[in-house]
């Protein structure tokens, strides 16, 4: 019998491979919860521990999937935890309120763009506004945001349908957008 | 509106929610070719497919506008950073809170807490339980750890300062007790083998270089 050493690959954990791309995914979500780049930051890292944690004791995050609805999950929860420790309402992220440069006029327009989106947003109910950065912040997919905020697929995809419609008309009364005639 | 609009409108309100699933990728098979068929013929469904797919890059476009938190250590050191702090957190369990009754309680408890601690300290690194995380995978150029790895040093220090000035505590706590004599002389070596080891540490701190 030849003794052909077989290399098995050595097993990687799904967190550490999928970390560094779903930290800054994770960040943007936790930010627009929060309102605060540090405490964002703080949440997502909590987040990574007990997930890391959860697979030390056995429980396998077996697909990419699993593990982005558990982190998503986590990072909501953590968030809300935070924002009613601190008895305050998600808020709008310092940066869309401040008065945009004059310096540079594209950048001037970005800016009042942003701060017209993001005010947007938060005119939409909660559940609108949150499967909508799911989708944007987050990049998941319908079934991944169910997961996250405990509903159906099919609700994902109304509240994300009426929230790019109510965006769509607010947008176009304010002239971003291009009505239909 | 005519009748024909109003017609068309209910006919198209059906589409809408397909068009924005469209855009993100979820429509089922069999809604493809429906959703196709019926932007062939409706001028006013494809003005809102286009009029998504711009709020959708309007969206895109601010999200990358919005601050983001910044990427202050590389990514895999994050990680490192992030797994060190579990392996701290199963393992150090506040050895000041046994604030019990009895000063022997105190006493051991804290004596326990502080050996499980100078465990941490003095097994670097600690074995892990199981072996799905390994730092290897994601931390390629090690000499980036050497940015961190000062912010680190810094934290054991402070660490290893709060665990002498602890141990000396229960050193002097220990002298004041009655009780058994033996046990008590016991716990006291204990002690002072740990403020020994703990010593010779500081002298000699674990290199983390690789």
């Amino acid at each position: 019998m030849t003794s052909s050493a077989q290399v098995y690959p050595r097993p990687t954990s799904i967190i550490a491979a999928l970390f560094p791309e779903y930290r800054q995914r994770a960040c943007r979500y936790a930010y627009w919860m929060l309102g605060n780049d540090c405490d964002a930051e703080e949440v997502v890292q909590e987040a990574f521990v007990r997930l890391t944690q959860r697979e030390r004791k056995g429980d396998l995050l077996e697909c990419e999937s699993r593990f982005a609805g558990l982190l998503f999950t986590t990072v909501r929860n953590l968030s809300i935890d935070l924002l009613r420790k601190r008895g305050r309402r998600r808020q709008v992220p310092l940066s869309s309120v401040n008065e945009p440069t004059t310096s540079d006029i594209d950048q001037s327009r970005v800016d009042q763009l942003q701060q017209t989106i993001n005010r947007l947003i938060e005119e939409l109910p909660d559940n609108h506004a949150e499967a909508l950065k799911l989708k944007t912040s987050g990049d998941l997919t319908y079934e991944q945001i169910a997961e996250v905020l405990d509903c159906t697929k099919a609700q994902v995809r109304t509240w994300i349908f009426r929230a790019r419609q109510q965006l769509a008309k607010k947008l176009a009364e304010q002239g971003w957008l291009d009505p239909y005639e | 509106m005519n009748y024909k609009n109003e017609k068309q409108d209910n006919h198209c309100f059906q589409f809408e929610p397909l068009i924005s699933a469209a855009i993100d990728g979820e429509l089922e098979p069999g809604e493809v070719n429906l959703l196709e068929s019926h932007l062939d013929d409706c001028e006013r469904c494809r003005h809102q497919y286009r009029q998504f797919e711009e709020v959708n890059d309007m969206l895109v476009a601010t999200e990358r506008q919005n601050v983001c938190p910044p990427v202050r250590l590389p990514e895999p050191v994050l990680l490192d950073k992030t797994l060190s702090k579990t392996q701290i957190q199963t393992s150090f369990r506040s050895p000041r809170s046994s604030a019990a009754p009895s000063a022997r309680t105190l006493l051991a408890g804290g004596a326990l807490a502080a050996a499980g601690l100078a465990a941490v300290l003095l097994t670097t690194p600690p074995e892990p339980t199981t072996p799905p995380v390994e730092i290897g995978d994601v931390v390629s150029p090690f000499h980036r750890l050497a940015v961190l790895n000062d912010q680190s040093h810094k934290d054991q220090d402070s660490l290893t300062a709060a665990m002498r000035m602890e141990l000396r505590t229960l050193l002097l706590e220990t002298r004041s007790l009655d009780g058994d004599e033996n046990e008590l002389q016991q716990l006291y070596d204990k002690l002072e083998s740990l403020q020994r080891r703990l010593g010779e540490l500081e002298r000699n701190p674990v290199s983390h270089s690789e």
